[in-house]
């Protein structure tokens, strides 16, 4: 079964962060988390695990900032290929003989297009190709291209991944709360709305949503009614990646003060929304991932 | 008589091009140098700086106003260098903290500073302390202006702050970036905090008025 027709059957539970569950386990401030595919897969592997463990359907790669543009500025640029091939092996290996889906994980390039940045679309293209090629050789089942802001990105990620063979396509965008309304809108002033309607035009197998300031369980499951309406009629899946809440700082340490019982408690409204794929972003923890899987189970034996 | 409101607006539109033949033609009329910078530029990207925070403009059309900002700077600068103005703008060292490589929302603040008169001094991504400090040395900076998109990077923050104190520089300290709160810079001894690129510009203008007053008072 598709990562599709499964979505289209039953609510799928994604899983948690990734940057922090890395940074738990040694990774410094600010290193190159990707490097660790190759470097320490094990502890890549052990996280993703715990992720299976929880009850996770789709687990995400460890290669959100796996493009060479990215890579560059770690001077990890010349592994690219062998970063992101072992990211999607380590997140198979993760569900041993279990089912489930992996999703390879493009991030954003990191800065700003021609001609509101210095960085030509070529340039972008050749990059995210590159990524996606070595997530496709690695056997990923999708790709996600993440943490989208900018419908000319997006665009370039959706279809480097199709071009490279993805057997399903996913784009996600990061929306952020306005200051006067309970609107979102992404950095570059995307709506979700035109978000969906992009995202179909360009023939994505699944609109998403993930990150964003001030962007809680609410916010995320207006925003997953706003992809609906749109996608409404083509049944397109509809994936939510909210943050653990807003992140605050006790004694000099970063800590998401959404418990995983306050964030679970969203899940429904989420589901009944719209969303098919459930997951966490910044700040969630195989805990939060484990209560959204009693929830969900609880939910589908009540509906 | 060169029309402001109108240069405001087209500033405000991004049209760089016109932007720049506006201040040539204000300049050719005989109009003074700071106040065609004032009342041609610096009105229209206070403008533009408003419509963004209120979430009525994003970063594409603050960018394009930029670019017309710096368009109309390119013919102001030499002019005003010449007459010692430049050196009268206050100096902004700014740069994202040691381990974080992202500088969008960092060299949006620049942009809108610089729009708003002040001169940037840009480390660019992964700065230390020391490197901090060194610039603000080197360039009398009243503002130190710190960035972080990362909650993982922002914790080098106080780092900077208190090496900054122990510095003994005058120098005023403003925090900001995605995961940064008030609060955070509150308990880390940031002299400011802007939420945004605009916020960022009231905040530095507050921070130089504070420290001017603290250097008048005895």
């Amino acid at each position: 079964m598709t990562l599709v027709e499964a979505a289209r059957k039953r609510v799928l539970l994604g899983d948690g962060a990734m940057g922090t569950e890395l940074q738990r386990a040694g990774l410094e401030p600010g290193g190159c988390g990707e490097a660790w595919n190759v470097d320490a897969p094990d502890k890549v592997l052990a996280i993703q695990k715990r992720y299976v463990a929880a009850g996770s359907d789709c687990l995400i790669t460890n290669t959100f900032g796996g493009s060479r543009i990215m890579l560059e500025r770690h001077d990890e640029a010349e592994r690219v290929f062998a970063i992101n091939k072992a990211g999607a092996e380590i997140a198979r290996q993760a569900f041993a003989d279990r089912a489930g889906f992996v999703l390879g994980d493009i991030g954003p390039f990191g800065g700003l297009l021609e001609p509101y940045g210095d960085i030509s679309e070529d340039r972008v293209e050749r990059a995210f190709s590159e990524q996606a090629e070595a997530l496709v050789a690695g056997g990923v089942d999708a790709i996600l291209i993440e943490t989208q802001t900018a419908l000319e990105e997006l665009r370039i990620g959706l279809r480097a991944a199709k071009r490279a063979g993805a057997p399903c396509v996913i784009g996600s965008m990061a929306f952020d709360k306005m200051i006067e309304s309970d609107e979102v809108r992404t950095m570059m002033g995307i709506s979700p709305e035109r978000a969906a309607e992009f995202m179909l035009e360009e023939g994505a197998d699944v609109l998403a949503l993930n990150c964003g300031t001030g962007v809680d369980m609410a916010v995320a499951a207006a925003t997953v009614k706003l992809y609906r309406d749109v996608s409404g009629v083509s049944d397109t899946p509809i994936m939510a990646q909210p943050n653990a809440g807003l992140p605050v700082v006790e004694n000099m340490k970063v800590v998401y003060k959404e418990t995983p019982e306050q964030m679970v408690e969203g899940v429904p409204a989420l589901i009944e929304a719209g969303a098919s794929i459930v997951g966490g972003c910044c700040g969630s923890t195989p805990d939060h991932i484990r209560l959204f899987r009693e929830v969900l189970n609880a939910y589908r034996a009540g509906s | 008589m060169a029309d402001y409101a109108l240069m405001n607006q087209l500033l405000f539109e991004g049209k760089h091009k016109i932007v720049q033949q506006m201040t040539e033609e204000a300049l050719a009329e005989g109009l003074d140098v700071a106040a065609v910078l004032e009342d041609g530029l610096i009105a229209g990207m206070r403008v533009v700086g408003e419509d963004f925070k209120r979430n009525r403009i994003f970063v594409p059309e603050v960018l394009l106003a930029a670019r017309a900002m710096k368009a109309g700077m390119a013919i102001l600068r030499p002019l005003l260098t010449e007459r010692g103005d430049a050196d009268t703008s206050e100096t902004i060292v700014m740069g994202t903290v040691k381990g974080d490589l992202h500088d969008i929302g960092k060299n949006l603040v620049g942009m809108m500073a610089e729009g708003a008169g002040f001169t940037i001094v840009d480390l660019g991504t992964d700065t230390s302390a020391e490197e901090f400090i060194a610039a603000v040395r080197e360039h009398d900076a009243a503002i130190l202006g710190m960035s972080a998109l990362l909650t993982t990077t922002m914790i080098y923050m106080p780092k900077v702050v208190e090496a900054v104190k122990a510095s003994g520089l005058d120098v005023k300290i403003a925090v900001g970036g995605a995961p940064v709160t008030p609060e955070f810079a509150n308990e880390i001894g940031a002299d400011g905090y802007g939420a945004d690129a605009a916020s960022a510009v009231n905040v530095f203008k507050e921070l130089v008025a504070a420290r001017e007053a603290s250097r008048t008072s005895p």
